[in-house]
Formats: C-alpha cells, structure tokens, sequence
C-alpha cells in the first residue's frame, strides 16, 4: 500500500486500487492540473519499475497519458460545480509484449465551439494530436456516460 | 514532519521536485522520517530526500517544479525554462513571455534545453508568443531531444516556430534575420 499514509487532506481522495508488476490503477483521481502531475510521477515510477525499459517510450507514454488526464481535467467537467474525477488504469498484456492505457471520465468533452484566439482551443486541438502520434494506437469514445481514451504502446521490449 | 519524498525508480529529478511541492501546497503525505526509514511508506517506491542537498541543487526549480529566468543578449532577450512545462506552470511561461515583450526586445529565444517534460500546454504558449512577436521582434525557440523536439515535431510546431538545437545557434539566426 504506497499511499496506506496519506492522510489528513481536506480534498477527497482515493488512492490507487492497484499497482503490481502488470498493472496500475488509479481511480476516482480528482480531475485537476495537480492530479495529472501527480499521476505522471506515480505511472513514471511504475513503468520504470520494470514496465518498458527504453526511455524514449517511458516519455511518449506519460506525455500521452497526460494529455488525456489535462483533457478531461479541462473539458470533460466545463460547467460543473464539483470536480469530476478521472480513472487511470495501465495494464501490460506479457503475450504480445504491449501496454493498453486507458483514462475515463465521466463528464462530457465540450465541442470546441470557442474563439480561435482561445488558449483551451489551442490546448486542446495539439493534445489529441500529440495522443495520436505518440501512441502505436489511439482512440476516444465519447459516450453519453463520459469519455474514454485508450492508448496503446506494443513492442515494450524493444526489438527481440 | 513533512516529509519530502523522491521516487527511487527512475532518473527523473523532478519527480523529487513535484513531490515536494504536493506535499507543501496540498499536505497530502504527512508522515514522519521514522516512518520511511521503517518501511511504512513504500520504501520500494520513495525515499527521504534531504532538503537542502534538493535546495542547494545546480537548478532549483520553483516549488512547481519550474524554473524560469530572462537574460538580455544585447537586444535579444533569452527566456530559460527548467523543470516541467505543463498546464500548471504554463501560464508561468506566458507571464514571463509578456514581461521580456514589454521590453521591446529586438528578438526573443525561449531556450527549454533543460526542459524535462512539455506539455501542449507548454506549445500553446510557443505559438502564441510567435504570433505576440510577429512582425515586432524575431522569435525562436531552443529544444532539442526526445522531451522537448521530439513532441513539438510531431504535432508540426517545427512548421510555425523557429527551432533551434542550441542557444548558439538561435542567436545567430535572429541576429540574421
């Protein structure tokens, strides 16, 4: 239990349901800027641990995962009076040598129906892009319940 | 005691950094030195950092985990970014930016050679400081590696921005233009 002493915080929190060889499941993370740091030095730690040896691809893939976090913490939740909250589960499947990242919310991604001039466009017109490009795949489901965005990275390894 | 904790797993000198600002900003971990020395926190995962080797450091970021500085280079002013570039310290970066425009520099280089994690939060701002600079004032941008180019390559920034692999070389190409 890493997180077994955290207490005392005024902000509802619920620590990480999982973390083993071949998972890490962070759910309920309240969906917000500091959340998504705070996410990407847990899953840092994890891949580190024993995940994906190339750094290049540890990079790619918390670059990746944050983006998906900030998008939700930005968009999935415009308008609500408490923050939402983002599940970030990470499972490695050993068979075909690949990591499916999958982060949800439930809230709901506003079209981008701002002024072009807007930093939250800009934002959000480079993140999912970036996902895409970083990943071997991507995709984003919108849903009446929320949104999912699964990313997947194969060949973790490296070649063999 | 607040402790302050740095994951072990990894080179990744921020990590220590971030960790110390969550805990001073938000109080998540409170636990004693008795406590991680014991193993109660996940002593796998984390260790005590000392506080002021972390204070004492080469580049001691801000307590967010970023650091930025202007220097002037005759009339190109230099912007250097450390640390972590993401959507809590981007509007940093857009202030810092704002105040080296207000001098009305002949040219303005954001060196993020020491960037360790850049966000398109962090390119937001590029490109909207290219666009602040057009036509006023030449504008390039340091990076190079798997952080910082390599993800501005992949979503294009390369076509907008000026980029340059070092702060040499960026100065020369403003100085030309």
């Amino acid at each position: 239990m890493p997180f077994a002493l955290m207490t005392s915080s005024e902000e509802a929190w619920t620590p990480p349901t999982v973390k083993d060889r071949l998972q890490f499941a962070w759910l309920q993370a309240p969906a917000d800027p500091m959340t998504a740091a705070l996410v990407r030095t847990e899953l840092g730690c994890w891949l580190r641990a024993g995940v994906a040896t190339d750094e290049e691809l540890v990079d790619d893939i918390l670059l990746a995962v944050y983006e998906a976090f900030a998008n939700a913490a930005e968009y999935a939740y415009l308008g609500h009076t408490t923050p939402g909250t983002v599940d970030v589960q990470a499972r490695v499947d050993a068979d075909s040598d690949s990591l499916t990242v999958i982060v949800t919310d439930r809230g709901r991604w506003r079209p981008s129906h701002s002024e072009p001039g807007d930093p939250a466009r800009r934002l959000r017109g480079r993140g999912i892009p970036l996902m895409k490009a970083l990943a071997s795949d991507a995709s984003i489901e919108t849903t009446a319940n929320g949104t999912e965005v699964s990313l997947t990275w194969r060949g973790l390894l490296g070649p063999t | 005691v607040i402790a302050q904790l740095k994951c072990n797993s990894g080179r990744t000198p921020n990590v220590g950094f971030w960790t110390r600002g969550l805990i001073y900003d938000r109080q998540l971990w409170q636990l004693s030195a008795d406590e991680v020395a014991h193993g109660r926190a996940d002593e796998q995962e984390y260790t005590m950092v000392d506080e002021t080797a972390a204070a004492s450091g080469e580049h001691p970021p801000g307590r967010d985990g970023c650091s930025l500085t202007s220097t002037w280079v005759g009339r190109v002013v230099v912007v250097t970014a450390k640390g972590t570039i993401d959507v809590l310290t981007a509007p940093r970066l857009t202030e810092a930016v704002d105040a080296a425009l207000v001098e009305a520099p002949s040219g303005l280089i954001v060196d993020l050679s020491e960037v360790e994690f850049l966000a398109s939060a962090g390119m937001s701002v590029l490109i909207e400081a290219h666009e602040k600079t057009s036509g006023s004032a030449g504008f390039g941008v340091v990076a190079a590696g798997p952080v910082t180019s390599r993800p501005m390559r992949l979503v294009g920034i390369h076509e907008i921005v000026a980029m340059y692999e070092t702060l040499d070389s960026a100065i020369r190409g403003l100085n030309d233009a």
